[in-house]
């Protein structure tokens, strides 16, 4: 077999049409069902496309319900949510979570990972309920076995080597790496990283999240993390603080 | 579809549990196949017992009773019919044989049956088989014997070997015929029916051995000796029951009625097959009884399953959140937490099938030769498999509550969890 490349380069005529808009949240209040007052109130926030944002806020701030109103799990009370220039308000509840097997990946704080799934079936499980994601990562690589291992080992994990096969051999580095690749294997638009690094040290998280931004640049992935880790802040393009987005009065 | 990897995965994950689970779902099928093998093998048997007889005669008593010692040699009967009535009605133009029985004497716990060659000529058992004989003769002499083949391997004879019959019914009853040694003539093939545990002698032979004995009690200093027993002219006074075939089984109802109107003593003529069906519903109860303590069996299995699967929820919201992130729909967590309790229940099932095989042909042998019931062995029945597909529904619904409940969490928790 051909070796492969280091840096892979990025195959244009494979990649969905770029949108300049990755998300955008327009004039939108979220109220859980039985509370009086709203937890969200958004006049408006756009990421475009190819940015990588990171809003900060402490916890209990509301950042939660943003990450499952990005994700279409909730809707909102009020307001648009529009995802890749899908209006996420007109999906039904089954296209919602189609569409964001198709179109997110997401990177947790921990526990990532399935674990009675080997680490080349959890990277490869996205492309189990997205077949956009699955046509996309096979026109990558021979086989979905070797996409999932090609972004293990981008993430700076050698799983052939070490003879890795099991999650629960893995450090909890190791598994954010393994997440990371799920959520780039077949190169959906966006990338929800919810506290991605908060786990880590402070070195191997600049090495995760320049990895982490490196192969999503080469295939004009957005990345939008959510943390209240300031030292996160000098590596993202804009960094935006969730009260000042956010105009619920506490 | 990736929902099935997934279940069959998560359950592997979970080996110890899961393989607990799958063990007393595969116990409880076990235990329900196994039964319904035992109750339909008694029934067959039981319908099996007799056949051909169209009428069982006897003093009147109930119909139940009556087939209870003249077929099943169980309980004794009340009275006697005389050798003259019985007479009347074997000479009965219709009827192309009799059987005479004289039962109420014993041999170290089987019965002793008295009757004469027409039992080995007319007797029918199952699917109308005459008996076999597996060796020897039918009895030629005053004192043979002819011995059902349980007693035969049960006590250890064979052809040519004395035994001694004694008064009465008990296993070691004092009362022995001590003085009126019989010798086994020839030994019955098994048929699987009570036949198998009786020792059968001549009409004459009852007699003989009650020569000296008067209301059940040895008459004071009087030993008859076997050689003066042979010359005796030993015609039976009367016998417990006979069994009637007919030459047209048109005439049973005629011949039943003037059995049961016979003026000279009261006598009770029974149709076989109904008397078989009565007693059949008296045991039944019993029989609906284990049948559904069987289902309770197989319910508490399937409940443990629940328990198990429900069990695993709260540790697997994490898992849930993870699956409904990466696109899982609510379908999807439905149909993974359903696929895993119908795997267990198939699993289950499978093994429960092994090990009612297994048990069946360990325990086939030992129950047939205990019990005289036939178990049907070979493959699975068309019942099993009702049975088995009756499970399966069952542990699919079983595995509904989880799977409700998980999605529900799912819903809840969305893509993140607090944990």
């Amino acid at each position: 077999m051909r070796p492969k490349a280091s840096k892979p380069k990025p195959m244009n005529w494979s990649e969905p049409p770029v949108n300049p808009r990755a998300l955008l949240v327009k004039d939108v209040k979220f109220r859980w069902a039985k509370a009086a007052q709203p937890v969200l109130d958004i006049p408006e926030f756009a990421v475009r496309a190819g940015e990588r944002v990171l809003i900060k806020g402490a916890s209990g701030s509301g950042k939660t319900t943003l990450l499952n109103l990005l994700a279409g799990v909730v809707l909102p009370s009020y307001g648009l949510v529009e995802v890749a220039g899908v209006a996420l308000n007109d999906l039904g509840g089954a296209s919602r979570d189609k569409f964001r097997a198709d179109h997110i990946g997401f990177v947790f704080q921990l526990f990532n990972l399935l674990p009675y799934l080997s680490i080349v079936e959890n990277v490869i499980l996205p492309c189990r309920f997205s077949r956009a994601r699955r046509t996309r990562a096979i026109a990558r690589s021979p086989s979905l076995a070797e996409e999932a291992q090609r972004l293990v080992s981008h993430m700076g994990l050698d799983i052939s080597r070490d003879g890795l096969r099991s999650v629960a051999e893995l450090s909890i580095g190791q598994q954010q790496r393994v997440a990371a690749a799920r959520a780039l294997i077949g190169a959906p638009e966006l990338i929800i990283a919810d506290e991605p690094t908060s786990a880590l040290d402070s070195e191997s998280r600049d090495q995760f999240l320049s990895l982490l931004f490196e192969e999503a640049e080469a295939n004009g992935i957005t990345v939008l993390a959510v943390s209240h880790d300031e030292a996160m802040m000098r590596v993202f393009s804009r960094v935006v603080s969730l009260n000042d987005i956010n105009h619920v009065t506490v | 579809m990736p929902i099935l990897r997934l279940a069959l995965a998560s359950l592997i994950n979970r080996k110890t549990t899961a393989a607990l689970t799958v063990l007393s779902i595969a116990l409880s099928v076990a235990l329900l196949l196994s039964v319904e093998r035992m109750r339909a093998g008694a029934k067959q048997g039981f319908a099996n017992t007799i056949s051909g007889t169209d009428l069982i005669v006897g003093a009147r008593s109930g119909q139940v009773q009556l087939l209870l010692f003249s077929v099943f040699r169980i309980g004794n009967a009340t009275n006697s019919i005389t050798w003259q009535s019985y007479q009347q009605f074997a000479n009965d133009r219709n009827v192309a044989w009799t059987i005479p029985m004289s039962l109420g004497d014993s041999h170290r716990g089987y019965r002793v049956l008295g009757t004469t060659g027409a039992y080995f000529e007319h007797f029918r058992y199952g699917r109308k088989q005459p008996l076999e004989l597996a060796d020897g003769v039918p009895f030629d002499d005053l004192f043979d014997a002819v011995l059902g083949a349980e007693v035969a391997t049960a006590l250890g004879y064979s052809v040519g070997d004395p035994i001694v019959v004694a008064h009465g019914l008990g296993s070691e009853g004092f009362l022995r015929h001590e003085e009126t040694p019989f010798r086994v003539a020839g030994i019955l093939a098994p048929t699987g029916t009570p036949v198998d545990r009786t020792v059968h002698v001549s009409l004459q032979a009852i007699e003989a051995i009650h020569v000296d004995w008067r209301s059940g009690a040895r008459i004071p200093g009087m030993t008859t000796a076997a050689e003066v027993l042979r010359k005796m002219e030993l015609k039976p006074k009367s016998i417990t029951a006979f069994l009637v075939g007919l030459e047209s089984r048109f005439a049973v109802f005629g011949l039943q009625r003037s059995i049961n109107e016979y003026r000279g003593e009261p006598l009770l003529a029974i149709l076989p097959g109904v008397a078989l069906q009565e007693l059949w519903s008296l045991i039944s109860t019993a029989e609906i009884a284990l049948s559904a303590i069987t289902v309770c069996v197989v319910a508490s299995g399937l409940i443990g399953m629940t328990v198990m699967l429900l069990a695993g929820l709260r540790e697997r919201r994490r898992e849930m959140a993870v699956l409904r992130s990466i696109g899982a729909q609510p379908r999807h967590i439905f149909t993974l937490m359903v696929s895993e309790a119908v795997g267990l229940t198939l699993a289950g099932c499978v093994v429960g099938l092994a090990l009612t095989f297994a048990a069946m042909t360990l325990v086939a042998p030992l129950i047939e030769a205990r019990l005289g019931l036939h178990l049907a062995m070979g493959g699975i029945t068309i019942w099993d498999a009702k049975l088995l597909a009756l499970v399966i529904a069952s542990g699919t619904i079983a595995g509904f509550l989880p799977a409700a409940l998980a999605v529900r969490q799912s819903i809840a928790d969305g893509t993140t969890v607090r944990t």
